[in-house]
């Protein structure tokens, strides 16, 4: 058996790929002493790494001495950006020891929240949601929600724009929603998410057009959405205003409205209600603490959220995302959350 | 090597890049003659695993697409139309693959002069599969360490290494090495396991 | 012109002695993320990320274009070496890159491929420099239309790999297009083939099928015949680290055809660059087929160049779309994204007006990133190759547990490594029964493009299928796979014996 003797020629660890592991120990006290040197190195590196398992298993309840914050989404998307965004803020205002982002992706974020509800008595770990994450929870009938878990403050919101190419025939909103209900079908509507769909199925519903009859091209994320009305895939988009402006101000896009409870501040744009059309959906960022924790952990994280949204950096980074500060705790959340958990179902129920 | 004639025994491996032709395969001389006694009817046809799994496919696009609730209004083509395109196609691949592991059975060639009483190593993949499913429940559980530590074990054993405690102790080393360099220098999530227990805190 | 001078004024303010040693510690890192099977270069991009946010905007950007192309780099060392791919980018390079390392010349493959990766990479680079802001109308040119037919030339421009035992490739593809239609549909919000499982409503991520069927499969095809034949399995390696002259020659064209390939891709998101390294090797293939001596099977030098020349080509194009358009046509791009805007650069049509130094010092950062790469990673080859020393049982217990790293860390989520293991059995009774797995894997990219361009085109036409013609480009790419088509089967009738060694 040939298999037996290979492995056995040298005790030779990985990492060094250079060593030759064909070459036999030239004397036994050469190799005894290559053994010890080896299971010296091996104590210390697995030493190393068993007190450091250790280390990042404990700081307990200690929120401003060790915090994960979860993104329920992969890297590169809006909640990883919020949730990477504090990590700066946190870490530059020395708030918190010891910060770290994990993103836990899939279906719409219900599994990070399903994992986020498992977490009881944790106030450590804290996941960021948002709009889509409702209409998650509704659209796959998922089986936790935000009341198992413990919301802890609404932080910031985006609104959606909506746009049609530069050269479209529609000027106003008015000239698009006539057009689009004379025949729903010739009207097709994009966007970069759930929660964009949602914009564009509640602008149908006031505009007093089927919801059903509505034609949505879906894309994933607002440049694809942008791709598509410019190539006439579609022929409007209801789309995050940061993912626009751009486009919008190069002469590119039109804007037609912006679904906002009022102008933002140097955008020459109205919003939707302005003209007829109360859409106000808005696409906000909560940040939610898993179930069971005292009272007092709560206050200690609502403090460190309050904190944390009043550095220089989040500000800058408040600008940078074009995020509007909404910032909101305690029991007028919970009302808030309510209405807008109910607002979202409703919406939802017109998808199906 | 480049020159040598003697065939590669696993030379089409990702893109089949090499020789598939399975008239030429069956010219050999079935290398395991010298035990007829062993060769049943099954013998070279393992491959009629491949129709097997690829009809199993189907069937489960086919169950997928009968139960899927579909919202009213969708429009042609729907959801069910591309998989039942697919499941046609795998049903009618999985005849054709069927015809022809039972016209061309598969003989393959052996280089180490010795034979089997089967082709695959069953126990050495057993090691490395049963090692990766132990590391898939036990990661949580154990942490990365351990877990990872006692995979790099079982695949080593598996694929022939005999020095029991060496392994282990160079299994820990390696995922030692990596918890420390991804883990804690990359900052990637990777479990504590039972080393949480023995964490302060609370 | 102007982009020359403001090229040079980039160079001016990256080229400092810490810059230096920032682009060196990227390429390293990336280079070494890039290396994980699974792991590849969007990971290290994304655990790299927060280490340059401690630098400068110009420092943090050479470092990121270190980061960046060196898990690029490091992707396909794997592939030649263990055939082991730990990105789809890098299937294409262990046809003849594997085979290469096999018959004892893994330092002169890992050469090839670090030469073509550069070739690929400074060559879109150029063109970035020069026509970004003319990418943006080409990209605009492209719906759904366009991307059926492109899908379908795809598939017929990578047939080759398909072709070689026709039964078999098809039951591979159909299970690569039958695994992509997992996950939630978009267009209805329809659950498909989930099971009810929330873990599969995103679908089966390409980089968990990739560690699957091609990594965690070819150890159990490893494992089940390493010591039924000890021979087939020896690794041999020559003496001489660097590409003769003759080498170099024969890489050449191969690397620029490459290059000529990949360009395309990068500004039409396709899926990322699988395609066009599948489509270089087709290339590669056919022309190898009509030369006197053809070499494809035992390790051909070209049969590496261009798959790799191609990758990198259509990733560094994919750079230049990312800045002119702000369309992350890739994982890696979305988050290159957010760091972008983290120093204030919104990647757009306005990014050249309006932070013209910082871009140009990023582009310029690129080509240094490059070069750097090129310089570490030639002197490398013969060291990375001396990995292939390791005893067998070490090497592949160590391939296991990366595999196990790099599908756990992307989610974190257990389900995940079962998903992983019941697919890599699928794989082994592939390899074990000579089923090409390339044809699966382009499957899994091509099959979702071609099932949303049609459904999309149908639904903004509003059930027209004249609209999958009504463009020039598309009846174009018609026209074009048609010649080919045509090509295909006059070879075939001329020449039945042209087979391979």
């Amino acid at each position: 058996m040939r298999e037996a003797r290979e492995p056995a020629s040298d005790p030779v660890s990985e990492p060094p790929p250079g060593h030759d592991p064909d070459r036999p120990a030239a004397r036994p006290g050469r190799r005894r002493l290559v053994m010890a040197i080896y299971a010296a190195f091996a104590a210390l590196v697995i030493g190393a790494a068993a007190f450091f398992s250790v280390t990042s298993a404990s700081g307990g309840s200690d929120i401003r001495a060790n915090l994960t914050l979860i993104a329920p989404a992969g890297p590169g998307g809006g909640w990883d950006t919020f949730q990477r965004e504090s990590q700066q803020a946190m870490r530059a205002n020395k708030l918190v020891n010891n910060v770290q982002v994990v993103n836990i992706p899939g279906a719409a974020g219900t599994i990070a929240l399903g994992k986020l509800t498992t977490m009881g008595g944790q106030p450590n770990k804290l996941m960021v949601s948002g709009t889509g994450l409702v209409a998650g929870v509704a659209q796959l009938d998922a089986p936790v929600d935000h009341g198992d878990a413990t919301p802890i403050a609404r932080v910031v919101e985006e609104y959606d724009v909506v746009v049609v190419k530069a050269d479209s025939p529609y000027r106003t909103l008015d000239d698009l929603v006539t057009a689009w209900k004379q025949d729903p079908a010739k009207v097709s509507w994009t966007g970069g998410g759930t929660f964009d769909q949602l914009v564009s199925t509640d602008l149908a519903l006031k505009a007093g057009i089927d919801p059903g009859a509505l034609t949505y091209i879906p894309k994933s994320g607002g440049g694809e959405a942008t791709t598509a009305l410019l190539n006439g895939t579609a022929v409007a988009a209801t789309s995050g205003y940061m993912d626009m402006a751009d486009q919008i101000e190069a002469g590119r896009l039109r804007a037609l409205g912006l679904a906002a409870p009022q102008r933002l501040p140097g955008v020459d744009i109205p919003t939707l209600t302005e003209q007829g059309y109360e859409t106000t959906l808005a696409n906000w960022r909560m940040v939610v603490a898993p179930p069971g924790i005292t009272a007092k952990q709560k206050s200690d994280i609502v403090d460190l959220v309050t904190a944390t949204v009043a550095t220089p950096e989040w500000k800058s980074a408040q600008q940078r995302n074009r995020w509007t500060p909404v910032f909101l705790t305690g029991p007028e959340l919970d009302s808030w959350l309510a209405q807008e958990e109910k607002r979202i179902a409703a919406l939802v129920e017109e998808l199906k | 090597m480049s020159t040598s004639s003697t065939p590669e025994p696993h030379g089409p491996t990702a893109g089949g890049t090499g020789d598939q032709d399975p008239a030429r395969a069956s010219d050999r001389p079935p290398s395991g003659s010298q035990t007829p006694g062993r060769w049943g009817f099954f013998t070279g046809r393992s491959g009629l695993v491949i129709p097997l799994l690829l009809a199993a496919f189907a069937t489960y696009l086919v169950v997928g697409n009968l139960t899927m609730s579909i919202p009213k209004g969708a429009d042609f083509p729907g959801p069910t139309f591309f998989p039942w395109f697919l499941a046609a196609v795998a049903y009618v691949l999985a005849a054709l693959l069927v015809v022809h592991y039972l016209r061309h059975p598969e003989v393959p060639a052996e280089t180490s002069g010795r034979t089997y009483t089967t082709f695959s190593d069953w126990r050495a993949i057993a090691w490395c599969v049963g090692g990766f499913a132990a590391f898939a429940v036990l990661l949580e559980v154990l942490g990365w360490v351990l877990a990872a530590g006692l995979l790099f074990w079982c695949v080593a054993r598996g694929i022939g290494s005999r020095r029991a405690v060496f392994d282990l102790v160079l299994g820990l080393v390696v995922s030692s090495l990596i918890y420390l360099t991804f883990g804690i220098g990359l900052g990637l999530p990777l479990p504590s396991g039972v080393f949480g227990l023995f964490a302060g805190g609370n | 012109m102007d982009q020359l001078i403001a090229l040079f004024g980039g160079f001016g303010g990256a080229l400092s002695p810490m810059n230096l040693l920032w682009v060196v510690v990227g390429c390293l890192l990336g280079t070494a993320v890039g290396v994980v099977p699974g792991l590849g270069s969007s990971m290290a991009v994304a655990l790299l990320l927060p280490l340059t946010f401690a630098l400068d905007p110009t420092g943090a950007f050479i470092m990121f274009a270190g980061v960046y192309f060196g898990g690029l780099f490091g992707d396909s060392t794997m592939a030649i070496l263990m055939n082991t791919p730990g990105q789809g980018s890098a299937i294409a390079s262990t046809f003849e890159g594997h085979a290469m390392a096999k018959s004892g010349r893994a330092p002169q493959a890992l050469a090839t491929a670090a030469i073509g990766a550069f070739v690929g990479g400074m060559i879109a680079s150029t063109v970035v420099v020069f026509l970004a802001p003319k990418l943006a109308d080409l990209s605009a040119e492209f719906g759904p239309a366009e991307y059926l037919a492109l899908a379908l030339f795809a598939f017929v421009a990578t047939s080759s790999i398909v072709a070689d035992s026709a039964v078999k490739g098809l039951a591979s593809l159909v299970l690569g297009l039958g695994i992509a239609c997992v996950g939630i549909d978009s267009f209805t919000g329809t659950e498909r083939f989930t099971m009810g499982v929330p873990e599969m409503f995103d679908g089966i991520s390409i980089v968990t099928v990739t560690v699957a069927i091609l990594a965690l499969g070819e150890v159990f095809h490893v494992a089940a015949r390493i010591r039924r034949d000890p021979e087939g399995h020896e690794m041999r390696l020559s003496g001489r680290p660097f590409l003769s002259r003759a080498e170099f020659r024969e890489a050449l064209p191969a690397w620029l055809r490459g290059t000529a390939i990949g360009l395309p891709f990068g500004i039409i998101p396709v899926g990322g660059s699988e395609v066009p390294t599948f489509m270089a090797y087709d290339v590669e293939r056919r022309l190898d087929r009509r030369r006197p001596d053809p070499q494809f099977g035992r390790g051909a030098i070209r049969g590496l160049a261009g798959p790799e020349a191609a990758g990198n080509s259509t990733t560094g194009m994919a750079m230049g779309a990312l800045l002119a358009l702000g369309l992350p046509v890739s994982s890696t791009a979305a988050i290159m994204l957010a760091a972008f805007q983290q120093y204030g650069l919104q990647p757009g049509p306005l990014l050249f007006t309006r932070a013209a130094d910082l871009v140009w010092a990023l582009l310029a950062s690129f080509f240094i990133a490059m070069i750097v790469l090129l310089a570490l990673n030639l002197p490398f080859a013969s060291l990375w190759a001396k990995l292939l020393l390791i005893p067998r049982p070490y090497l592949y217990a160590g391939i296991m547990v990366f595999c196990g790293l790099g599908v756990y860390a992307t989610a974190g989520q257990p389900f995940d490594l079962f998903l992983l293991l019941g697919l890599a059995l699928v794989g082994f009774a592939m390899r074990r029964h000579d089923v090409p797995l390339a044809p699966l894997m382009i499957g899994l990219v091509l099959g979702p493009l071609f099932e949303t361009s049609l459904r999309d085109g149908l639904l903004s036409s509003d059930g027209d299928y004249g609209v999958f013609v009504a463009h020039p480009i598309p009846v174009i790419i018609y026209l074009g796979l048609l010649v080919v088509l045509a090509f295909v089967v006059r070879a075939k009738l001329r020449a039945r014996a042209s087979h391979d060694l």
